[in-house]
C-alpha cells in the first residue's frame, strides 16, 4: 500500500464592519488530516482529526474505488518562494480593531479585514516530508451611496494598508448612484484585473486543464489562435497571491507556459494527468487534489492607456459555459465618459472575444488566480 | 452578556461515477465547536478545540469595543431527529455503487462524457445560550448531481440534480431523469444562439425559483436592510409585486433547505415574505429581528462560521394560469439555471437558463442555448402571470464566502425581461 498523508493548520483573525461601525471580531482555528492510499492499484481518500481512524477509512473506502494512480509524488528539488509575511504573527484584537476604524466609514455597508496563518505539510510513503507556512492578508469592502453600490477588495501574501479599496469602492458607489442606462451597441471597453479574472476564471482557465481536455471537455486544442496574448502559470513569484514551493500534492512549483503570443504551447495538471505540472490543489484538508492555476501573467505586446467603458467588475460570470466558451454578464460598476452605466449586459465566447483585444494597461494587479494590467478590447456589443 | 455554544458532529460521504468509472471516493468526519459572545453591545467569536469556559472567555477577550448590537435571547430547548426512510448505515457501499450504475446506463446514451457525483451527509447541531435555551437536531441530507456534455454543432453540457433531506430514499428514482439528462445534452449541443432584447419570457418551476430566490429573496434578507444595502429595505407593508404574487421561505417543509432549528437554535418556522403582492416581512436572525421588529429563525452557518441571514425553502406560491395560456403570450420559454446572482442594493439580477426554445403562436419551436435573463427586482414582479403547480429544486446558495443548502420553488411563470442572446 502506498500513502500519502496532508495536514493543514489554520488560524484567521478577522474583523467584520457593518453599516460604518465595527461590529464583530472573530478568531478561528481548525486543523486536520487528509489522507490518500493507493493499495491494489485503487485509490481511497478520507478526512478528519484523527489520523489513525482517517488512514482506516482511506483504506475502506479504497476498496470501492475505480480510480487509479500511478504513485504519488516523488522527491525532487524544491525552489524557495516566499510566501509569508512574519508580520502577521503580531496582530492581535486592538490592531484588528484598527483595522477596523479604517474600514467603518459612512456609506461602507459592509467590510471585513483578515489575516489567515496557513501551515501546510505533505509527507508520503516515497520519502516525501514537506512543510510551507503561509499567510493571506484580505479586505473586502462594499459601499453604498444612495441608490449606487460598489464593492472593492483585495488578497495579498504581505500585509498592506486597505484605505484605498475603502475609498475606491465608495467613488465607484458615489458613481454608481447617478448611473444611467446605456444605448445598445458596439464600444470599446476597458475591463479592470477584476473583471478579467471573473471571466477567464469561468470560461478559459478550466479548457487548460488536462483532465478536461482528456474527456473532452474543452476545446482548446481546436482552437489555432488566441488574439496575440500570452498566458503563464507562474506560481514562483515571491509573495503571489497563490505562489507556493510545492503543490498540495507535493510535486516542485514550475512556470508553465500555456499560450505563447496566441499559439496554444500547454496545459495544467495534477498527479491524475500523464505528467503533473504542479498544479494538484485541495480546497482544505478534506478534499482531494484537482486541478488548478496559481498566479496567471497575462502579457500583450501593445500597452496603452484605458479606453472607452471602464468595467469594474461583472455579475453573473460563474454562469459561464466553461465548455463552449460562451458567456453572458451583466456589467457592475462601468463609467463612461465619468458616469456611471446601469442595467447593461455583454455576451459572447470568449475565444472570439479575445481577438477584440487593442491593448493592455502597465501596471498589473492580481485577482484570484489572474495578474494583469487592465485590457482594452474594440468593437464589443453591449446590450 | 449572550453568550451561545454551537457544537457541530458531521460526517459525509461522496462518490463520483465519472465516464462509468468509481472515482475519487471520499469518506469526512468533522468536530467542532464555536463560542460567541455579545458583551456591551459587540460580538466577540472564537472557533477552536477547548472547553466550554475557555472558549466563551476567548470569545469575551475579542469583544473588546462597545457597540450598539443586540438580540432576542428567546430560549428554546429539543431534540429533533429528522427521521429518513432508509439510512445511509444500513445500505453497503457496494449497493449506493449500484443505484448509481444504473444511473449511469440512462446518463451515458449519446453523449461524449458524463458524470454522476453522489452526496450523503449527516450533522447533528446543539446549540445552547446564556438564556437556557438548549437545542439538538440531526439533518440527514441525500442526492445526485448528473452531467452530460455532448458534442454536435457545438460542444455543450446540460446537469440537473436530485437532492433532499433524508435518507437513500431520495434518489431512488433518480435514473427516471437521467435519460432525460443525455437527451437534453445532445439536442443542446445541436442547439442555435438565442436572440436577444426585451421579451415576454416564460420560465420554468426550477428558473421562477432560482429567480424568487435571486432577485426577491436576498433583498429581504435583514443584514442587508440594516445594510442599507437592499432595494427593498423601506417597502415592508407596501405592494411590490402584483396581487397574484405569494412568496414564502419554509425550513420546514422537507426539502433541501429543510432546518428544524436555526443555527442560532430558534426555532423553525414558514414566514411570509409576500402576500397578495405586499411585502410583509424581512428574514431575520436574532440581532436583525431584535432592531427590526420582526421573528428571528432565519441564522444559518456554513459549519463553524458566523451564522447570517439566510433562506431556506424559498418558493412564490402557484396562481390559475394553464402553461398553454402562458405560452400564447410568449416569445420564448426557458428551462433550469445555471445558476445567478443578484445586487440587493440595486436590484439588478442576472441568471442563465440551461436551454430554451422560441415560442411562435404559442407553440415550442427551435431549440436555443447559452441564454440569459435580467432585469430589476422591483419592476419584474409586477406583472407577472403564474401556473397553477409549483415545484421545488435543489441548490447551494452562497453568501459572504458562506454556502448551504437551499430549494426554490414556483410555478411556470410569465414575466417581461431582457433575454441575452447573440
Amino acid at each position: 500500500m502506498e500513502w500519502e498523508i496532508y495536514k493543514e493548520k489554520v488560524l484567521i483573525k478577522e474583523v467584520t464592519v457593518e453599516n460604518g461601525k465595527i461590529k464583530l471580531i472573530s478568531e478561528k482555528t481548525d486543523r486536520g488530516v487528509g489522507v490518500r492510499v493507493i493499495s491494489d492499484g485503487r485509490v481511497g481518500f478520507a478526512s478528519g482529526s484523527d489520523e489513525k481512524r482517517v488512514m482506516e477509512k482511506a483504506l475502506e473506502i479504497s476498496k470501492i474505488s475505480e480510480e487509479s494512480l500511478s504513485s504519488f509524488a516523488f522527491p525532487e528539488k524544491i525552489k524557495k518562494v516566499k510566501t509569508f509575511d512574519k508580520r502577521v504573527n503580531q496582530i492581535d484584537e486592538s490592531d484588528l480593531k484598527d483595522f477596523g476604524e479604517i474600514l467603518a466609514q459612512d456609506n461602507v455597508a459592509s467590510a471585513q479585514f483578515s489575516v489567515e496563518i496557513v501551515e501546510r505539510e505533505i509527507s508520503n510513503s516515497n520519502g516525501i516530508d514537506l512543510r510551507e507556512c503561509e499567510s493571506y492578508i484580505s479586505v473586502m469592502v462594499e459601499a453604498i451611496y444612495d441608490k449606487g453600490s460598489a464593492y472593492e477588495f483585495q488578497d495579498a501574501r504581505r500585509l498592506f494598508d486597505p484605505e484605498p479599496f475603502v475609498e475606491r469602492a465608495l467613488e465607484l458607489a458615489k458613481i454608481d448612484s447617478k448611473a444611467e442606462k446605456l444605448e445598445s451597441g458596439f464600444y470599446t471597453v476597458t475591463l479592470s484585473p477584476i473583471a478579467i479574472n471573473q471571466l477567464l476564471s469561468n470560461t478559459l482557465y478550466p479548457a487548460f486543464y488536462y483532465e478536461n481536455i482528456k474527456r473532452g471537455r474543452s476545446r482548446i486544442n481546436e482552437i489555432k489562435e488566441l488574439s496575440k496574448v500570452s498566458l503563464i502559470d507562474n506560481p514562483l513569484i515571491d509573495f503571489g497571491l497563490n505562489s507556493c514551493s510545492f503543490d498540495d500534492e507535493g510535486v516542485a512549483s514550475r512556470k508553465t507556459v500555456l499560450v505563447e503570443k496566441g499559439v496554444v504551447k500547454g496545459y495544467l495538471s495534477d498527479l491524475k494527468g500523464e505528467k503533473s505540472t504542479g498544479n494538484g490543489f485541495r480546497d482544505g484538508y478534506d478534499s482531494y487534489p484537482s486541478t488548478a492555476p496559481t498566479n496567471i501573467v497575462i502579457e500583450f505586446e501593445e500597452k496603452g492607456e484605458p479606453e472607452g467603458i471602464y468595467i469594474h467588475s461583472f455579475i453573473g460570470s460563474h454562469t459561464s459555459n466553461y465548455v463552449s466558451g460562451d458567456f453572458s454578464v451583466e456589467i457592475m460598476n462601468a463609467v463612461h465618459d465619468g458616469k456611471g452605466i446601469k442595467g447593461a449586459m455583454i455576451y459572447g465566447n470568449i475565444y472570439e472575444f479575445l481577438n477584440k483585444i487593442s491593448h493592455i494597461g502597465r501596471e498589473k494587479r492580481q485577482v484570484g488566480f489572474t495578474l494583469t494590467p487592465e485590457i482594452v478590447f474594440e468593437n464589443v456589443r453591449i446590450l | 452578556m449572550y453568550y451561545e455554544i454551537r457544537e457541530i458532529k458531521s460526517r459525509s460521504l461522496q462518490i463520483n461515477l465519472e465516464d462509468g468509472k468509481v472515482e475519487k471516493p471520499k469518506y469526512s468526519e468533522f468536530e467542532g465547536k464555536s463560542f460567541r459572545v455579545l458583551k456591551n453591545g459587540f460580538w466577540g467569536y472564537f472557533v477552536g478545540d477547548v472547553n466550554d469556559e475557555d472558549g466563551i472567555k476567548k470569545a469575551e477577550r475579542l469583544a473588546i469595543i462597545e457597540g450598539d448590537a443586540d438580540v432576542d435571547e428567546k430560549p428554546f430547548s429539543g431534540k429533533l431527529f429528522y427521521k429518513e426512510k432508509k439510512p445511509f448505515d444500513e445500505v453497503d457501499v457496494e449497493d449506493k455503487i449500484k443505484i448509481l450504475r444504473e444511473i449511469d446506463y440512462y446518463l451515458k446514451e449519446n453523449v461524449i462524457s458524463r458524470k454522476i457525483v453522489y452526496i450523503e451527509t449527516v450533522k447533528e447541531v446543539t446549540i445552547r445560550n446564556s438564556s437556557g435555551g438548549e437545542v439538538t437536531f440531526r439533518v440527514p441530507r441525500c442526492g445526485v448531481i448528473m452531467q452530460a456534455f455532448a458534442k454536435g454543432k457545438t460542444l455543450q453540457f446540460y446537469s440537473d440534480r436530485i437532492l433532499k433531506v433524508g435518507g437513500l430514499e431520495v434518489i431512488e428514482k433518480a435514473h427516471e431523469k437521467a435519460s432525460e439528462v443525455s437527451e437534453i445534452a445532445v439536442k443542446l449541443s445541436n442547439a442555435d444562439a438565442p436572440p436577444s432584447g426585451i421579451m415576454n419570457v416564460v420560465m420554468n418551476p426550477s428558473l421562477t425559483g432560482v429567480f424568487i430566490h435571486e432577485a426577491f429573496g436576498h433583498g429581504v434578507e435583514a443584514d442587508h436592510v440594516l445594510q442599507n444595502a437592499t432595494v427593498l429595505k423601506d417597502m415592508r407593508g407596501k405592494k411590490v409585486a402584483a396581487d397574484c404574487v405569494n412568496v414564502y421561505d419554509d425550513p420546514t417543509i422537507p426539502e433541501f433547505g429543510f432546518f428544524p432549528f436555526d443555527d442560532e437554535g430558534y426555532k423553525a418556522e414558514r414566514k411570509v415574505i409576500i402576500e397578495g403582492g405586499y411585502l410583509r416581512n424581512f428574514l431575520n436572525t436574532r440581532e436583525t429581528a431584535k432592531k427590526l421588529g420582526g421573528v428571528a429563525g432565519n441564522a444559518r452557518a456554513e459549519n463553524l462560521a458566523v451564522p447570517i441571514v439566510r433562506m431556506s425553502n424559498t418558493f412564490i406560491d402557484s396562481g390559475d394560469y394553464t402553461l398553454e395560456e402562458l405560452l400564447s403570450d410568449a416569445e420564448v420559454i426557458l428551462f433550469g439555471s445555471r445558476g445567478g446572482e443578484t445586487n440587493p442594493a440595486t436590484g439588478y439580477f442576472h441568471f442563465n437558463a440551461q436551454f430554451g426554445y422560441i415560442v411562435e403562436k404559442g407553440e415550442m419551436t427551435k431549440m436555443i442555448r447559452d441564454v440569459s435573463l435580467s432585469g430589476h427586482t422591483l419592476e419584474i414582479l409586477k406583472d407577472i402571470k403564474l401556473g397553477k403547480e409549483i415545484e421545488f429544486n435543489p441548490g447551494f446558495c452562497g453568501k459572504a464566502g458562506q454556502i448551504v443548502p437551499v430549494a426554490d420553488g414556483g410555478p411556470f411563470a410569465l414575466v417581461k425581461a431582457l433575454v441575452g442572446g447573440s
